[in-house]
């Protein structure tokens, strides 16, 4: 072996705990080494030009990186002895930033002398690592959506335009997500649904979108550009001769709150959750239909069909990307705020839907309660946010401060005589024109109040009382609103939970998809070939959104584009002179990637493109056939007995 | 309504019942209440005769400094540990929160350097033994854990009796992770006596609001303090609860004693008495009044509603007419105030 050790400084952060000099001498005495370097960024410019000299001048056929971690910088220095013509496994690294300097600030000697061990140990094990095979794999140039939302929809668009065949999958009956609930979005005031309806318009008409609605992703299996999904559909009851005409929810007698006007409204069981819907198709609820009749009788396209069943299909993508937004944190978490036990305490949500002009009372801000103007309205911001309590959640929703200052400002529209105050934490408006914004709303004569409260009580005609203490002044308040509205932050939907289940992916403490790195790579996945955006990733505004649906849609195209893609080096191998034959990796495979050849030479053979190199076969593999390339038992035992 | 707060695992001993001065000098039916229920549910315990105050008062009132209260409590979890019975049962919120409040100090290690260097002088040290053996839990969540052995035992029912509760403030506010059930809607009181047939209220207005007695405060801003027991006492009276449910002694001065003498000074009536949970499940489970739940200490007369659950004869004049007519309050200033 002929092994360059290379060690970054990385601006500091290595070298402000370890002296890399006296690292740099000691490394020059490890077998296989035959020149030692030291860079400021050895992934920069002058890092890689320091690695090729050496390897064209010295003959190195190793390099051994002592630097950031393997996840962090990894591809970047694989890639480097690619094009140096090293082969697939000719880099050894040597963690020394988060696994050293990062975690022993505090104590530099034995950070040292630990750095020492590591560069070690990445020296014994380079001494084994042999070339790694890979193999090109088929594309399929199609892609899974998952969520019709605002992000899934921004997606589709641009990839259809690409040329690429998209899949978009919706569990509600239309497309829209919650963008469809809103009346009008910030800083603009423009109007939600003039911007939603061409969307929607443009990816009903789209050849290349299949929608499929209330349809669930129940199973991902193989590889990045060959994804086998199961999709189940449930039924509609009502076929696509359905004009939309309404007159079967005139006579249906069942009734329900209505889920897209958050309970502002009644539905009937047989319903379309707004005009514009996509498709425009009525849908039963069968959990809440009579089976009367009734609208059989009125149906004039004679669209109503009760036999219909639950349909499970299968189809094949090159790539996935997860826009399954969030929902509203359930406010009744909160039990002193009253949410759901007083009816004139409503979330945002709930209040868009009633300034909403196509809302429930056609705009006008009524009481739930009585029906009565509502002319003082209190804002109460943060609720189930930056709350580390049992019941909240800890992270900011990011646009609720914003979306309180937008429902104010129209409230101060619609009547200058009511009063608005906000009362917040921080008010937060990061973000273009936001700050101008607040700025704006706050001449139009919203009130901002720095303060939370404990407790909103209601009195006997319904209106309610809240104490503050406006934390700016010091001043106690004790005031009695008509409506209290509450900025309830941002969760993780159902539909993330679910696709991170069938998808395998990682979510973080709040349940949000878990990108791959948050700055490097931030709408990657922890799964090649899955991609998130929008609100499924975390909270964030509108722009944001289509702006990350957009990026996750470029990265289907740089992954779609190649035509061709190639497996993974750190896979699972088997040895066939040495395997037994026992199947006990074919059991325990979690990705069915390894099968038995038939007797009588039964032996395992692994798909490479399927294998996520997870080990679990070889750590059973009791004859030691299987090893996962780059993790042999040679390079571990290497590594580990220095 | 349901019973909501999550189960807990049963301890049938090892409990220290950690005595309070406050239920001591003020309500010692709530120890006995206590004790009596102990030992109807058969869980095993001890009080420790050289157990001190948790100083809770004087350290809230500013005269006793934090490492001072911090030692003693370090020298009560040595008792608790030393004799076996490491699970310290509190009487009082206040009591349950300063020594928790002190076991979370006494994990910094130049806290646990200073205490020890006090206790060293009396043969004892504040270690990781006693550290990983000491719980502190309220006796509340001590009966929750045998909660399933009640119906059997119940001897009174008490249909048709509205209770809510007051949650204590240092059992729900100082660790309000560590509270069985919610933080913001405490309901083990009223679930302990579901049992017993109760209506329990749930959550209500100013249910999370302060006794008003903040220690010192009842007596430097009386006028303050009272008023926040006013703002209680009328929302509880719109819903027409019959008893308020405490679980720290503290609060029950504040509401018992001054009760009749806010209803005099406003003209209001509140018409529902104060009783300690322990007492009420007590009477429930067929207790004296008298011997076991001690209703002679309290200042509001509780005769009427103790004939309405049958634990008085009907009709029966029980106690003598200083005791049995009301309002026996000390004001704001400490005066005493008979038979208004």
């Amino acid at each position: 072996m002929r092994a360059g050790v290379f060690l970054c400084e990385c601006g500091g952060n290595i070298s402000g705990v370890l002296d890399l000099t006296a690292l740099a001498g000691v490394a020059r005495t490890y077998e296989g080494v035959v020149t030692v370097a030291v860079q400021q960024f050895l992934c920069g410019t002058e890092g890689r030009a320091t690695i090729a000299a050496a390897v064209e001048e010295r003959g190195l056929d190793h390099l051994v990186i002592g630097a950031c971690s393997r996840r962090f910088q990894g591809p970047t220095f694989e890639r480097l002895a690619r094009e140096l013509h090293l082969g697939e496994n000719a880099v050894s690294f040597a963690n020394l930033r988060e696994g050293c300097s990062f975690v022993h600030r505090d104590d530099p000697e034995a950070a040292q002398a630990k750095a020492e061990k590591i560069v070690g140990a990445a020296v014994a094990r380079a001494a084994f690592q042999a070339d790694l095979p890979r193999q090109r794999t088929f594309l399929h140039r199609s892609a899974l959506i998952v969520g019709g939302g605002i992000a899934g929809m921004s997606a589709a668009e641009e990839l259809a335009e690409a040329g690429i065949e998209v899949h978009l999958v919706e569990r509600e009956q239309s497309l829209g997500g919650f963008m469809a609930r809103l009346a009008k979005t910030f800083p603009t005031e423009d109007c939600a649904m003039c911007s939603l309806a061409p969307r929607l318009t443009a990816t009903a008409t789209d050849a290349r979108i299949h929608i499929h609605t209330l349809t669930e992703v129940t199973a991902i299996s193989g590889p990045p550009g060959e994804f086998r999904v199961q999709l189940t559909t449930q039924p509609r009851y009502v076929t696509e001769q359905c004009v939309g005409c309404g007159q079967c929810a005139a006579v249906c007698p069942a009734t329900a709150p209505s889920e897209f006007d958050l309970g502002m409204d009644e539905r009937r069981a047989i319903w379309r959750p707004f005009t514009n819907a996509v498709p425009a198709t009525f849908a039963i609820d069968m959990s809440l239909c009579r089976r009367c009749g009734a609208c059989q009788k009125v149906c004039p396209a004679d669209a109503i069909d009760f036999s219909q069943e639950e349909v499970t299909q299968e189809i094949t993508v090159g790539a996935i990307i997860v826009a399954t937004g969030h929902r509203e944190f359930n406010a009744a978490r909160k039990i002193p705020l009253g949410w759901g036990r007083f009816a004139n305490v409503l979330t945002q949500g709930q209040l868009a839907r009633l300034l909403s002009a196509a809302g429930p009372t056609a705009g006008q801000l009524r009481r739930p309660s009585d029906g009565a103007p509502a002319k003082k309205v209190l804002m109460l911001q943060c609720v189930g946010s930056r709350d580390c309590s049992a019941t909240g959640n800890e992270h900011c929703s990011a646009i609720c401060c914003l979306f309180a200052t937008l429902h104010a400002s129209l409230i101060k529209q619609g009547d200058p005589t009511a009063e608005v105050t906000i009362a917040y934490t921080d008010l937060r408006a990061p973000g273009k024109a936001h700050e101008e914004y607040y700025r704006l709303v706050q001449q139009r004569g919203v009130h901002y109040l720095r303060g939370r409260t404990g407790e909103v009580q209601q009195e006997a005609d319904g209106s309610l009382t809240v104490r503050l203490e406006d934390s700016a002044t010091g001043a106690k308040v004790e005031n009695t609103y008509d409506l209290v509205v509450l900025s309830a932050g941002l969760e993780a939907s159902a539909g993330t939970t679910q696709i991170a289940r069938v998808a395998s992916l990682q979510q973080d403490r709040a349940g949000f998809i878990k990108e791959f790195h948050p700055k490097l790579r931030p709408v990657d996945t922890q799964r090649a070939g899955i991609f998130v955006c929008g609100t499924a990733q975390g909270p964030k505004s509108i722009p944001d959104t289509i702006a990350q649906a957009k990026a996750a849609a470029a990265r289907v195209l740089a992954l779609l584009a190649a035509g061709f893609a190639l497996t993974s080096a750190q896979v699972a191998f088997s040895d066939p002179a040495v395997c037994l034959g026992c199947g006990v990796c074919e059991a325990v495979c979690p990705q069915a990637a390894v099968h038995l050849t038939s007797p009588p030479d039964a032996h395992a053979v692994v798909d490479a493109s399927v294998c996520r190199g997870c080990g679990i076969c070889a750590a059973e593999c009791p004859s030691g056939a299987i090893q996962v390339g780059g993790y042999s038992d040679a390079e571990l035992l290497a590594e580990a007995t220095v | 309504m349901a019973v909501t707060t999550p189960h807990l695992p049963r301890r049938d001993g090892g409990v220290l019942l950690f005595r309070s001065c406050l239920v001591s000098a003020e309500y010692p039916g709530i120890e006995a209440a206590t004790k009596w229920l102990f030992d109807r549910l058969g869980i095993e315990y001890i009080i420790h005769p050289d157990q001190s105050c948790c100083t809770g008062l004087g350290y809230y009132s500013d005269v006793i400094p934090f490492p001072t209260t911090e030692a003693i409590a370090a020298r009560n979890a040595c008792l608790a540990v030393e004799c076996d019975h490491p699970t310290v049962g509190y009487l009082c919120s206040t009591c349950y929160a300063v020594n928790k409040k002190a076991q979370h100090t006494l994990a910094l290690p130049e806290e646990r350097a200073k205490t020890n260097a006090v206790l060293a002088r009396i043969g004892r040290t504040y270690d990781d033994r006693v550290d990983a053996a000491i719980r502190h839990l309220h006796v509340l969540e001590i009966m929750w854990g045998a909660h399933t052995s009640l119906p059997e035992l119940v001897r009174r029912r008490l249909d048709g009796i509205r209770v809510a509760t007051h949650p204590a403030c240092h059992y729900c506010k100082v660790f309000p992770d560590d509270v069985t059930g919610e933080a913001e809607n405490f309901m083990l009181p009223e679930d302990l006596l579901e049992p017993a047939g109760i209506t329990a209220t749930g959550y209500y207005n100013e249910k999370t609001t302060h006794c008003g007695a903040g220690f010192r405060q009842r007596f430097i801003n009386p006028g303050i303090s009272l008023a926040v027991t006013q703002q209680k006492l009328r929302r509880l009276s719109e819903l027409g609860v019959d008893v308020l449910l405490h679980m720290c002694p503290n609060c029950h001065v504040q509401f018992d004693r001054f009760h009749d003498l806010i209803a005099a000074r406003t003209g209001e009536t509140y018409p529902f008495v104060h009783l300690h949970t322990q007492q009420l499940l007590a009477l429930a489970l067929g207790a004296d009044p008298d011997t076991v739940c001690g209703v002679a200490t309290h200042s509001q007369d509780l005769e009427p509603f103790l004939e309405r659950i049958g634990a008085r004869p009907r009709g029966r004049v029980a106690l003598p007419v200083s005791a049995g007519t009301g309002v026996h309050a000390t004001t704001a200033s400490g005066e005493r105030q008979e038979g208004q």
